[in-house]
């Protein structure tokens, strides 16, 4: 069982890595855009698959990390991975701030809060010209490691997966920590939880800095991918892409993560020819898996590696 | 110093009185029955002590230490343990699992260790397990560690309860209703496991329950309520002598009928 999984890991590094051998700019491109939304379906795996949060606001985070790290590479010279870790920490503070009102109100009242964040972070980068450009926008530097400037996306596809297996493995040993085994307590019966004496609060805090950094690193990777930032590019559309990857993945695994990633950025390649009707079609994918497969596209693979081994001993 | 003291509590729900100037002592090392017909205010006094519920009135003192403005995980800290009437568990963990999360508290690590699975946070993650294992073993169900809690069966999942209270080394154990739903020989068992948890742990018990053979035998104290009023406080044998208590009792009786 141990080594299986460990065989599959190892097997899905090997396919990551090699993937972009023989593709063109353009797939390049695509596959940097894969793990960057993966990053991001991993933040809200933390989020509501681990602490039964919600948000709709998500798009408010990458866009204070993509801003965030700009910025300071812009204005005060930060090299490109310094300027990573500023906009997700950037990020990470409004998460805190967010998780307040998420301390009282849950489900529906939740949902609208993180949605009116995201407005309200989409609005003041618009007006606020002087730093962001508002309409203009920001020119973003090239990637740049070491000094050395990563020219093609390929190079940088690699920076981003190097990022994505890191935050997926801090995602995991943050999901085997007590801190955050407490955290799917609470979410499984806050009542039981705190009469162990597990407090909500901070725990909804830590739920919600720990998704808002993620998504704000994923969002500074974007805009040194993009190259040009402008705020169209965090609408309310973006947070609610981000939900339906998230939830089509899995939102109870990494590799769900990386596979809700790979449908937000293949999916409107694939469905092309469809053009208005692609929200259609989302939004029928999105209702058949909350339905049949709730566990989302993940869980599919996982139910046909099960079948090929025998059932474990019943209790 | 009596280990609980409880005086002049009340408590109403929008202007519907839940409890009314209750007050009575619980000593260390003693076991207390709390007693009552249905809607008497039993749980929502086990509520209050959790900190569950805000009483309206009146203190609860624990240890030398007043409970008021403290919240329910503040108060599971300082050793006060619970199970419920109609089971609170985390359902979709595993018994091990359900058993860990009750004494993980105990174990913190700084978040930025937690993250990078630092030596010294696996050494307190190891510890806490073996804790859990120990004691879901000692509460006979080793059979059942890796079992989901859900698809346990009910006295099973009482007793799940029962373990992970334990797991927070109480000094009070309150227990709403635990021997619900048993035959006569599983609420024997429970009987008797709560006279092993005081005589060998000294642990303090508080607990309601409807069974008044488990009641009489196992509790040293009684404490009668009816309608959010204490009626009656005594040892076993005086209550069942109270006429307070026989028409409280009765009264309902022969109202349901």
């Amino acid at each position: 069982m141990k080594h299986a999984r460990t065989i599959a890991t190892l097997l899905v590094l090997l396919v990551l890595v090699a993937l972009p051998f023989g593709l063109g700019h353009y797939g390049y491109y695509i596959l940097a855009t894969v793990m960057i939304y993966a990053i991001v379906a991993l933040s809200l795996n933390v989020l509501i698959g681990m602490g039964g949060q919600i948000s709709i606001g998500h798009a408010g985070f990458w866009a204070l990390g993509a801003y965030g790290s700009a910025l300071v590479v812009i204005k005060l010279g930060f090299p490109f991975l310094a300027g990573v870790l500023v906009g997700g920490l950037v990020a990470a503070i409004f998460g805190a701030l967010v998780a307040l009102p998420a301390l009282r109100v849950q489900g529906h009242y939740l949902a609208i809060a993180t949605l009116g964040f995201a407005l309200f972070v989409q609005q003041v980068l618009f007006e606020w010209e002087g730093l962001t450009g508002g309409r203009q926008g920001l020119f973003v530097p090239r990637p740049s490691l070491f000094g050395y400037e990563l020219q093609t996306d390929f190079s940088y596809y690699y920076v981003l997966l190097a990022v994505f297996l890191l935050l997926a493995w801090i995602t995991g040993n943050f999901a085997g920590s007590h801190t955050g085994r407490s955290l799917m307590a609470l979410k499984m019966s806050s009542v039981a939880a705190e009469c162990c004496g597990i407090a909500r609060p901070i725990h909804i805090i830590i739920a919600f800095t720990i998704s808002a950094f993620f998504t704000g690193v994923s969002g500074a990777l974007y805009g040194h991918l993009l190259g040009h930032l402008s705020t169209e590019t965090f609408s309310l559309a973006v947070s609610l892409s981000f939900l339906t990857m998230a939830v089509i993945g899995g939102l109870h695994s990494r590799a769900g993560a990386l596979l809700g990633g790979a449908y937000l950025a293949l999916a409107p390649e694939l469905l092309r020819e469809f053009k208005d009707a692609q929200m259609v079609i989302y939004g029928i994918t999105l209702i058949l898996c909350v339905q049949f497969l709730p566990g989302g596209l993940i869980s599919l693979v996982e139910r046909v590696w099960t079948i090929r081994r025998p059932p474990r001993a019943a209790p | 110093m009596p280990l609980l003291e409880i005086a002049n509590l009340s408590l109403a729900f929008s202007g519907l009185r839940a409890l009314a100037n209750v007050s009575f002592d619980v000593e260390e090392g003693e076991i207390v029955g709390l007693i009552g017909p249905n809607g008497a205010g039993k749980s929502t006094l086990l509520n209050c002590i959790s900190r569950l519920y805000q009483p309206d009135g009146g203190t609860i003192r624990f240890d030398g230490h007043d409970l008021g403005g403290r919240s329910a995980p503040e108060v599971a800290a300082m050793g006060i343990r619970r199970t419920f009437q109609n089971l609170e568990l985390f359902r979709e963990a595993s018994v091990r699992e359900n058993v860990a999360l009750g004494l993980v508290y105990r174990y913190g690590s700084p978040l930025l260790a937690e993250f990078l699975a630092l030596p010294g946070v696996r050494a307190k993650q190891r510890a806490a397990l073996e804790d859990a294992e120990r004691i879901v073993s000692e509460c006979g169900l080793g059979e059942w560690a890796e079992a989901r809690v859900a698809e346990l069966p009910y006295g099973l999942q009482k007793l799940v309860e029962l373990a992970r209270a334990l797991a927070g080394h109480p000094k009070l154990l309150l227990l709403d209703e635990p021997a619900a739903g048993m035959n006569r020989e599983e609420s024997t068992q429970v009987a008797e496991t709560v006279r092993r948890l005081r005589d060998r742990d000294g642990i303090t018990v508080l607990l309601i329950e409807h069974d008044m053979r488990v009641v009489m035998t196992v509790c040293e104290r009684i404490v009668v309520l009816d309608h959010g009023e204490k009626i009656a406080e005594g040892s076993p044998a005086e209550i069942r002598r109270s006429p307070a208590v026989i028409k409280a009792y009765l009264g309902d009786e022969l109202e349901d009928a």
